[in-house]
Parts: structure tokens; C-alpha cells; sequence
């Protein structure tokens, strides 16, 4: 059956700085095979598709296809042998028309003298459209004037256009109705007959389960077991999905619960765009956990709390006060991390001294004036506290590692006297050492009394650290747990999914 | 050594003024540094050293302003009515100031409701400004309007007065520029604006602070540059946004704004510039000339100050 192997991963690694995205990950993708993908966030799915369609470039390891090497070195590339991808995020540009986002990049094949032969390339278009079963559309129409699925039928309509080998589709169902679903499952069926391949990755387990002919579960950037059809069982998938080892006592130890019932923020039916009827108490001295999938709207509830996105309906109150705005939420003690915390909350291309003083300019005003001295005190007490390996307070923040630019920022909130945290993501991209350091820390700041939120993609870190975990599922709470010395992340994933 | 490199930056401007003033002192025998000279070296880095710093707010947040020279006309024509009609210079001044500080809050309401380019929204001022006073101007007998019956002579030929309003726009602005909450606000703005919201600078507000303090200082300078020629016509104060550019950019400054914005670029960069443009006159350069140069040292100076920090410079 070797002849059979379409694509052949060998060993495939990805860092993105400090992280690895994906660590020696092998596989084989056979002919006239669907073959599903699954894993939680962060698990390496989209690293590995991306390499594959010669999106990002592998650290590591090496692909074979049709058994001779391919590197692919852009999406062209890639293409061109025989290999397209639908990808997550929207992918087609506004203004363009249908045709003209399916032709993008390959203009040249309906040259005509110096211009482009707009009446072939709409033909063309129209035919590529219609091979999959779609007859309706002007293509001379803009995409922005389609709908979101249209859209991602167009963008379906220009990756099977050059009759690919191989299609990877990236978790592209979600955003589609049960009829534009129908319509892919048709497509994948189609390739599956013509001997070609497809790599189908998404979060629906029952759509895997119903679709795949075999599914390759990874975990953490690993590859942990691929099951054929007939092997197929929630409850096993489920299991390896999560089932990792973490030494225990990464995280607190305790199972005392939070300190007091005096209530800081609470929520009563919020509504935004993508939330739907959050109730929720955060509690003074409590460490709440907020679990959930991308997508799910757990970020976004990070930024409702923060003032930061306001509520279509419903409202938040923090200590009685209504939250209307960032402003107001500074003002109540409010401290938010971003999970881009690059971009959101620090200033790298400043000093540590700069970005931790930043928030802190009200304390540190004498009158109209901050004075320098004020701040390098201030500065150096944050590094020395939270142990910020730095040459000095002068140094760039740019030039720390993960682990001690969220160390700043965690200074940022210590610094400004902020009685509630809300951490997004506050461990990624950080190593095990610091989070340590962190889990600590986030422990000591409940005792001292304050009211912290921990939202994050890994469970067992809300497992090891929260005192309640809620979990957010298409923008609504799912389910509630208390801590408890027995709770598993099997129990957990039930709800995530 | 690492204190020299702390500094590094700092010290490169002051060596250029320094070297500037050696290379055209040398050239033109010291008569660069007659008392002649001197004054009108004074004369002209006045105006400019105070709209520079004042513009230093601006240019520190990210933001980008082109319609000085027009709102120099403007402020002017305002003030000389005003002085001609009350015959008081100080009713004036404030006025100068003031509908120089009300062209600015335009401009940054603008910017701010509409999501412009701080740019596009100074063009659209600079048009409306030079239209205006163009308009009134050409509806005169002369063509333009002279200051009667008032005496400028403090602003026009009171050099240590000049040298004190430097001075005391310089150390007050300074002041705020690195000591407060303002100035601190509008640095951090420039580097980052989301993280610099999200740490609790109030951008909006600090945002329009930063275009009064320039609006008062294009104010002052109106007043000298009015006081200086006597009277208002379509053509004062043009090219002076254009010089200011320079100024700053000379002196330092990086066009995209942040923590690392120095005011004192503004101060060191106009006297850098005026030094050199006197100097170049002295050796009988010609003027259309001089302007040439003034473009290839600007060429020169971005190129250095993007290689430097292979950041982004440009405003966006």
C-alpha cells in the first residue's frame, strides 16, 4: 500500500519564539482518504496545515509528496503541486470581484496583450462555481455584497479550481449552515472517489466522526494516535484529546475555596455580539477560571470585564457600580492583561522602568509632576519583587523573554493597587519555570483578598489554579465546576465541545 | 561608556550644532557671529524655536501637522485687526493665540471623530486658512493689511525678550513634556496606542491637550512673525510648516512620536537650521539654492534617523 501514501510528514517542528507550536510530528495522508484532525487549542493543527500549504516555513523535519521531497516555500508553491487549503479565517478581499478573488494571484492565465480577458476569466469563474454545485452568483458582483457562507463557498470554489491532490480544510464547517455544510461533505466525497486526499480538521467530533475514514489526534504541538473508522469512539477520542501528564505541583495544592462572599463584579445577563446571557458573581479572594474554545467568546467576556467592550444588553456591576467604560473600570481597580499582551498592554519598544510606571502615574504624582526619582524607585521595588531577570530598569522590554515581559505586566497591576485582575491567556507563550512563579503569585494576590480572573485555553491550568471554572460555549455558559481534588479534564471537555 | 551610549543621541544633535556653527563661523571669517547677525539669527529662530516645541507635542503622540504656516497667516491677520482696531497689542496676542488654539482643536476633533490622518485633516485646515486670509487680504486696498498706530518694536526688536520667551517656552513646555501626566500620556500614545488605552492614558483628552499647547505656541509665533514684516499678506508664514519639518527632523526627532521623543530636538534642530541657513547666505549662496539644500539635508537626515532606529518613522 505504500504507493498509496499521498503525503508523508516526517518529524515536523515549528517554534514561534520561546514556543513550540508543534514538536516531531509525522503522518501520512493516503489516497482516496479523508483523513480528520483534532486536538484543543493550540495543539498544532493549524501549524501543521500552514506548513504543509507552505504557509509557514518548518523548524524542523521534512514532507515527502508522491514520495519525492516538497518544501513548499509560499502557498503558490504549493498549489502548484497540487495542493490547496481552505483556510480558518476569511480570505477573500471585499472590493474584488467573486471572479477576480478566485483568479487572485493568477491573473496571468487570462492575459490578453498587456490587460486580462475579464469576459474568459468570468467564465471561468462561473464554471469554477458550478463544479461545485453553485449556479446563483454573479461573479462580476463584489464578495462584500455575498454573505459570510457564500463567501467561504467562493473561497471553496477557487481551492478545488486547479483539482488539487490534496485539500485541507481548516475548521470551516462552524461557520457554515447545514446546507453549505452538505455541500462540503459532497465535495470531500468527490476527492475521496477520485482517489485524491483531504485533511478535514475540526472541532465537531460527531461531524469528524461521521465524515473521516481516520483521525489524528495531537496534543500540545505532539502527535498522539491516529484511529481508523472502525475504532472510532467518543469517549477514547475525547480521552487522548487531553489526557497529558503534568507534574502536580506546578499548581496550588489547597482546596479551600475563595476567601469571602463579598461580591466585586458581577454580571447580570450580558449580551454583546458574541456573548448570550452571562450571569456571573466574581467574588473577593476567589480565583474564577473561564475555560472554552476559540470562538467560544471567552476573550471577549475578558474585555467586558475590563470596560473595554460594552454590553448590547444586560449590565456589569463592580462593587454596585454600573462599568461603563475603560475609564471607569481603571478607577475601580480593574487591571486587565491582553492576551496580546505584545500589542495590548506593553510598550516594547520601552524600557521596563516606562512600562511599569505607566499605570502607576497617579500614585506616583506629586502635584502636576512625576518625578524620575519616583520612578526608579518605584521600578526597581516591581523588579525586585516579582524577580524580573533584566540588566536593569532601563533595559528594553522587547529584549526579555516571555516569561518576564508578562512578569511586567503582572507588575503593571501589582504597581497600580488594581483589587481585580483579569488575566487573559496570563501563561502563554511562558516557560514551565516562571509559570510557576506566576501560579504563586496569582495565589498570594487571593489571599491578600483581590478578585482574579484566569481565562485559558489549558485546562489543566484552570483545574490546577481556579476555585470555580466556568465554561463558555458558543458565547453562553455551559456548565460550572467548584474545585475539587478529583475533577478531570475529561469531565471538562464534554462541555467545551 | 554606557552612560556615553545612554546618551548617544542626545549628544549627536548638540555635536551638530556645535559643528555647524564652527564649519559656517570658520567659512564666513566669524562674521556668522557678528552682533548683526546675531540679532537676526535671533529674529528668525524665534518664532520657529517656539512653534517647534509646541509642535514637539504633536509629533510626540504620532500625530502630523502641515497647516502652521496658513494658521501663522490666519493668527496674524487676526491679531493685526484686532490691534489695529483697539490698539492694544496684549487684546491681540491673545487673540493670535486664541484662533490659532481653535484652528488646532479643529483639526484634532476631526482627526479623532472621523479616524483621519492627523495629515489629510491639517491639509483640509491649511486650505481653509491660506483660502481665508488670501480672501480678506485681496479685498483690501494693498493687498494687505499693516499694523498702524500700535507699537511691536518689544517683538520686534527686543532680542533678550526673544531669547527669555524661548527660554520660558522651552523650560515650562519641557516641564510638562517630561514630567507629567500629559506629556508622559502623549509619548506613550505615540508608541503604542492600544497598550498606552489600556494602561489608562485618556487618548482622546490627551490628544487635544497636546494640538492647544501647539495651537498657543503657532500663536506667539504669529505675533513675532506679524510684528517682524509689520503687516499680514496672502503669502506670511509660507513654507513655515515646512521649515518646521525640518527643524524637528534635524534636531532629531523621530516623525513617528514616542517614549524616546525628545523636546529638545525641537530647540537644538531650529537653531541648527537657522545657524546653517545664515550661514549659507553669508557665503553668498544663492537663496533659490539654499532651498535645495534644505531638501537634500532633509533627505540626509531621514535616511540617518531611519537606519538608526529601523523602526518605523513616518507618521501613519
Amino acid at each position: 500500500m505504500e504507493e498509496q501514501i499521498l503525503l508523508r510528514t516526517l518529524g515536523l517542528s515549528k517554534n514561534f519564539g520561546d514556543v513550540k507550536a508543534l514538536d516531531g510530528v509525522s503522518l501520512d495522508i493516503k489516497r482516496g482518504e479523508i483523513q480528520g484532525l483534532i486536538g484543543e487549542n493550540g495543539s498544532g493543527k493549524s501549524t501543521i496545515s500552514s506548513i504543509i500549504f507552505g504557509i509557514h516555513k518548518a523548524s524542523a523535519g521534512s514532507m515527502e509528496l508522491s514520495r519525492t521531497l516538497y518544501s513548499p516555500k509560499s502557498p503558490m508553491e504549493a498549489r502548484q503541486n497540487g495542493i490547496s487549503m481552505i483556510v480558518q479565517e476569511k480570505d477573500t478581499i471585499d472590493m474584488l470581484s467573486v471572479a477576480e478573488n478566485i483568479f487572485l494571484g493568477d491573473e496571468k492565465e487570462f492575459k490578453k496583450g498587456p490587460f486580462v480577458d475579464t469576459a474568459k476569466m468570468n467564465a471561468e469563474a462561473k464554471k469554477a462555481l458550478s463544479d461545485i454545485g453553485i449556479k446563483d452568483i454573479d461573479v462580476t458582483e463584489p464578495v462584500y455584497r455575498f454573505s459570510f457562507e457564500t463567501r467561504k463557498l467562493i473561497e471553496i470554489a477557487k481551492a478545488l479550481y486547479y483539482k488539487p491532490e490534496l485539500i485541507i480544510i481548516d475548521e470551516t464547517t462552524t461557520a457554515l449552515s447545514q446546507d453549505g455544510r452538505m455541500k462540503i461533505y459532497e465535495i470531500m466525497r468527490k476527492q475521496k472517489e477520485a482517489n485524491k486526499a483531504v485533511l478535514f480538521i475540526s472541532h465537531d467530533l460527531p461531524e469528524l466522526m461521521e465524515t473521516c475514514d481516520c483521525l489524528t489526534i495531537l496534543r500540545d504541538g505532539s502527535f498522539v494516535k491516529k484511529i481508523e473508522k472502525s475504532d472510532f469512539s467518543e469517549n477514547e477520542i475525547k480521552k487522548s484529546m487531553v489526557g497529558r501528564t503534568v507534574s502536580e505541583n506546578l499548581y496550588r495544592n489547597d482546596f479551600e475555596g475563595r476567601m469571602t462572599d463579598k461580591v466585586a463584579v458581577c454580571m447580570e445577563n450580558v449580551k454583546t455580539d458574541l456573548l448570550d446571557n452571562i450571569n456571573l458573581n466574581l467574588y473577593e479572594g476567589e480565583i474564577l477560571g473561564i475555560g472554552g474554545l476559540s470562538g467560544s467568546g471567552m476573550h471577549e467576556l475578558g474585555r467586558v470585564f475590563a470596560g473595554l467592550d460594552r454590553c448590547n444588553e444586560g449590565e456589569v456591576k463592580v462593587y454596585g457600580e454600573k462599568l461603563k467604560d475603560l475609564a471607569q473600570a481603571l478607577r475601580l481597580k480593574i487591571g486587565y492583561i491582553s492576551k496580546d499582551r505584545d500589542t495590548e498592554t506593553l510598550f516594547l519598544a520601552e524600557s521596563i522602568k516606562d512600562n511599569l510606571t505607566i499605570s502607576a502615574w497617579n500614585i506616583l504624582k506629586r502635584g502636576f509632576l512625576i518625578l524620575p526619582g519616583d520612578e526608579k524607585k518605584f521600578a526597581e521595588k516591581q523588579i525586585e519583587e516579582l524577580k524580573i531577570k533584566c540588566s536593569s530598569g532601563n533595559q528594553l522590554v522587547r529584549e526579555l523573554s516571555g516569561g518576564n515581559k508578562q512578569k511586567v505586566s503582572f507588575g503593571k497591576l501589582i504597581g497600580n493597587g488594581s483589587r481585580i485582575m483579569i488575566l487573559d491567556s496570563p501563561t502563554r507563550g511562558v516557560d514551565v519555570g516562571v509559570k510557576t512563579t506566576m501560579y504563586e503569585l496569582i495565589n498570594n494576590l487571593k489571599h491578600e483578598g483581590h478578585a482574579i480572573v484566569i481565562i485559558s485555553e489549558e485546562l489543566p491550568e484552570l483545574i490546577g489554579m481556579c476555585d470555580r471554572i466556568l465554561i463558555l460555549k458558543d458565547g453562553a455558559i455551559s456548565k460550572e465546576f467548584e474545585r475539587k481534588p478529583d475533577l478531570k479534564e475529561t469531565d471538562i471537555i464534554n462541555y467545551l465541545i | 561608556m554606557k552612560k556615553i551610549k545612554e546618551y548617544q543621541s542626545e549628544l549627536v544633535k548638540w555635536i551638530g550644532l556645535v559643528l555647524v556653527t564652527l564649519v559656517f563661523g570658520f567659512w564666513s571669517d566669524w562674521n556668522l557671529l557678528s552682533a548683526y547677525n546675531l540679532n537676526s539669527m535671533i529674529e528668525t529662530a524665534t518664532p520657529l524655536a517656539i512653534a517647534c516645541i509646541g509642535m514637539a507635542f504633536v509629533f510626540a503622540h504620532g500625530g502630523m501637522d502641515i497647516s502652521s504656516g496658513a494658521v501663522v497667516a490666519l493668527a496674524a491677520l487676526g491679531a493685526v485687526v484686532i490691534m489695529n482696531g483697539t490698539g492694544s497689542i496684549v487684546l491681540g496676542v491673545i487673540f493670535a493665540m486664541a484662533s490659532s488654539m481653535v484652528c488646532y482643536f479643529v483639526n484634532v476633533i476631526v482627526t479623532n471623530k472621523f479616524g483621519l490622518m492627523s495629515t489629510i485633516t491639517s491639509l483640509a485646515i491649511m486650505f481653509s486658512a491660506r483660502g481665508l486670509v488670501t480672501y480678506i487680504c485681496q479685498n483690501t486696498p494693498n493687498e494687505s493689511i499693516s499694523i498702524a498706530n500700535v507699537d511691536v518694536t518689544m517683538f520686534k526688536r527686543n532680542h533678550i525678550f526673544m531669547v527669555l520667551m524661548i527660554a520660558v517656552v522651552m523650560i515650562a513646555l519641557g516641564i510638562i513634556f517630561n514630567y507629567t501626566a500629559l506629556g508622559k500620556g502623549a509619548r506613550a500614545i505615540g508608541d503604542n496606542e492600544k497598550s498606552a488605552g489600556q494602561n489608562g492614558v485618556a487618548i482622546d483628552q490627551t490628544k487635544i491637550l497636546c494640538y492647544l499647547i501647539a495651537g498657543i505656541c503657532v500663536g506667539i509665533a504669529a505675533v513675532f512673525k506679524l510684528s517682524s514684516t509689520g503687516m499680514v499678506q496672502s503669502s506670511t508664514g509660507n513654507g513655515f510648516e515646512m521649515d518646521i519639518l525640518v527643524c524637528l527632523v534635524l534636531g532629531g526627532m523621530s516623525l513617528s512620536g514616542g517614549m524616546g521623543t525628545k523636546i529638545s530636538s525641537a530647540l537644538v534642530g531650529s537653531l541648527t537650521y537657522v545657524i546653517l541657513m545664515k550661514g549659507l547666505t553669508i557665503i553668498g549662496m544663492n537663496p533659490n539654492t539654499v532651498i535645495l539644500v534644505k531638501a537634500i539635508v532633509f533627505l540626509i537626515i531621514i535616511y540617518i534617523t531611519t537606519q538608526r532606529t529601523n523602526l518605523k518613522t513616518l507618521p501613519r
